[in-house]
């Protein structure tokens, strides 16, 4: 891949903007990445020197987009055996979606749910949705019956080691999942 | 070019806003369920996608009379163009041959980019401060799409988008606000950190990163998951109005404490924008903004607030490109910049 700024040299580092939550992948070589996010840290100094954090953050090269967003969540699992997870459906491996930040499918969610529940609770604070239902849900977007004894076993645990704060935000996620659940029925 | 007719005029929701906040949107991230996402997707698979997304539209009864464009056809000045008229971001105006569209509603108040990270990102845009009428539109067509299309929506975790940051509601509420004042007497910092500490993010409208021009900023939600789309658009509305009333503060203190001071900034950029030959855009942005203020503290009660927003539009490179029907250098620009804004400035005064 050439450097989508200068087009020219080969692609080495991707830099990743992240303005007002929207996320930008670039993917540039040496020399243009080091001038963008010189010039991006520069133009943010200059208009917010006491809290340029809020507003923008570059990941100028993967270890530190990698501390940032992946390394917590990969602590259970040695992370070649991550990189090497590949969704049945797509083909988009776990190191495909570090490259870019972009999942490849829906059936992602399943297949990266491990990683992706901790990250998910990071960004939002929560994992379980609260808003709008579609008219018509597919019997493959259920939560299997399972998933929610689990959620149950996981909350008696978190009582147990006297996580309160753990037990109380999976409580009331169990809580959401079974009043939606009987609404529908 | 192909923008000609549309580049002399601009939408409604803007041309009518006087206000603080400038206008309220409300963007849905949609995917279906069939395909990969965008990024992942074969390119006939994004064919498709546009193909049943386009069939979708033209059933909807907000979209009968929408515009369809196919972005490859376009080129870099018509896809500017429309960025400019925020009706595609920038990510999918810049999108190299990719199989991308844009529907565009009556008004220019819905707009839907086809094949941006997500297949679907349904964007409607009020005047003013009013994300929740913005919010009922946008899930009124949803509702209509989704009857022909099949969603990617999961139970737990809700609408299932490219980018973990927007799964669940697949909801950004956003109001764009004019903060003059509060940049004047510098307290844009102190409001934009407690802004921020309320899980909302802020970022300048113009300028690359947050260079902000104009003294025009974006609010935005952070969080898309685990709250209700209604309490997310109330915190957004919230939040815009409290910042509101800092700059209102604001101006009145600007009023009783430096009125002479005020009035003089903003009678010399009423004095440059009537007689500069050639300007930068940046200026321009500057300048209008001071007016800005002053039509809306009465220092320029002559001034009609819908011309500045007219301008703040027209002078934008692209769409002074459509308007002359050619590519144009900057200083090219700089000319005609200048000349147009005489031209509206002038008619506003001769129709008194
Ligand atoms: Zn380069
Ligand atoms: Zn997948």
């Amino acid at each position: 891949m050439l450097c989508e700024r200068c087009g020219k040299e080969e692609a080495t580092v991707p830099v990743i903007k992240i303005v007002g939550g929207e996320f930008t992948v670039m993917h540039l070589c040496d020399k243009c990445a080091e001038e963008v996010t010189g010039e991006i840290k520069k133009e943010i100094e200059s208009f917010f020197p006491s809290f340029p954090d809020l507003f923008l953050k570059i990941f100028s090269d993967f270890p530190s987009f990698h501390t940032e967003f992946f390394t917590p969540f990969e602590e259970k699992i040695k992370p070649p055996e991550v990189e090497e997870i590949k969704c049945p459906r797509c083909g988009l491996s776990y190191s495909d979606f570090k490259k870019t930040f972009q999942l490849g499918c829906s059936q992602c969610y399943e297949t990266f749910k491990e990683q992706l529940e901790p990250m998910l609770r990071r960004i939002h604070g929560g994992i379980i949705h609260k808003g709008k239902v579609p008219s018509k849900v597919p019997a493959k977007a259920k939560v299997p019956k399972n998933e929610i004894e689990e959620m149950k076993k996981k909350l008696q645990e978190a009582v147990k080691r006297e996580e309160y704060e753990e037990a109380a935000r999976l409580r009331d996620e169990i809580r959401t999942l079974e009043t939606r659940q009987k609404k529908q029925r | 070019m192909r923008f000609k007719e549309m580049a002399s005029k601009i939408s409604q929701w803007l041309e009518e806003s006087k206000e603080i906040v400038i206008s309220s949107r409300v963007r849905l991230a949609r995917n279906l369920a069939d395909f990969s996402f965008t990024h992942w997707a074969k390119k006939e698979d994004l064919a498709a996608i546009i193909e049943q997304v386009s069939k979708g539209a033209k059933r909807s009864s907000y979209l009968k009379n929408a515009l369809i464009i196919d972005l490859k056809e376009l080129d870099d000045i018509d896809r500017q163009f429309l960025m400019e008229r925020h009706l595609i971001s920038r990510e999918h105006a810049q999108g190299k041959g990719k199989e991308r569209a844009v529907i565009i509603g009556d008004k220019e108040i819905i707009s839907i980019m086809v094949n941006e990270e997500d297949h679907l990102r349904i964007q409607v845009t009020e005047s003013g401060l009013n994300l929740i009428e913005a919010w009922r539109l946008a899930s009124k067509i949803d509702n209509e799409l989704e009857k022909g299309l099949n969603y990617a929506y999961s139970e737990k975790y809700g609408y299932l988008t490219a980018c973990p940051t927007n799964t669940g509601t697949g909801l950004r509420a956003s109001a764009m606000i004019h903060l003059p004042a509060l940049v004047i007497s510098r307290q844009i910092n102190k409001v934009l950190d407690a802004v921020s500490r309320a899980n909302m993010a802020v970022r300048g409208i113009y300028g690359e990163g947050t260079q902000a021009q104009g003294d025009l900023f974006q609010i935005s939600n952070e969080i898309s998951l685990g709250e209700s789309e209604e309490e997310i658009v109330e915190h957004v509305e919230k939040a815009a109005r409290e910042i509101m009333e800092y700059e209102k503060g604001a101006r009145k203190r600007l009023l009783t404490q430096l009125k002479e001071e005020i009035k003089d900034s903003v009678s010399r950029a009423y004095g440059t924008l009537c007689s500069a030959y050639t300007i930068s855009s940046a200026e321009t942005l500057t300048l209008l903004s001071k007016l800005r203020l002053g039509a809306s503290i009465d220092l320029a009660k002559d001034i009609d607030i819908s011309t500045l927003n007219e301008l703040l539009i027209l002078t934008r490179p692209a769409h002074l490109q459509e308007m002359a029907g050619k590519k144009l250098s900057a200083p090219e620009r700089d000319v005609k910049r200048a000349t147009l804004i005489r031209e509206k400035l002038k008619i506003r005064s001769s129709n008194r």
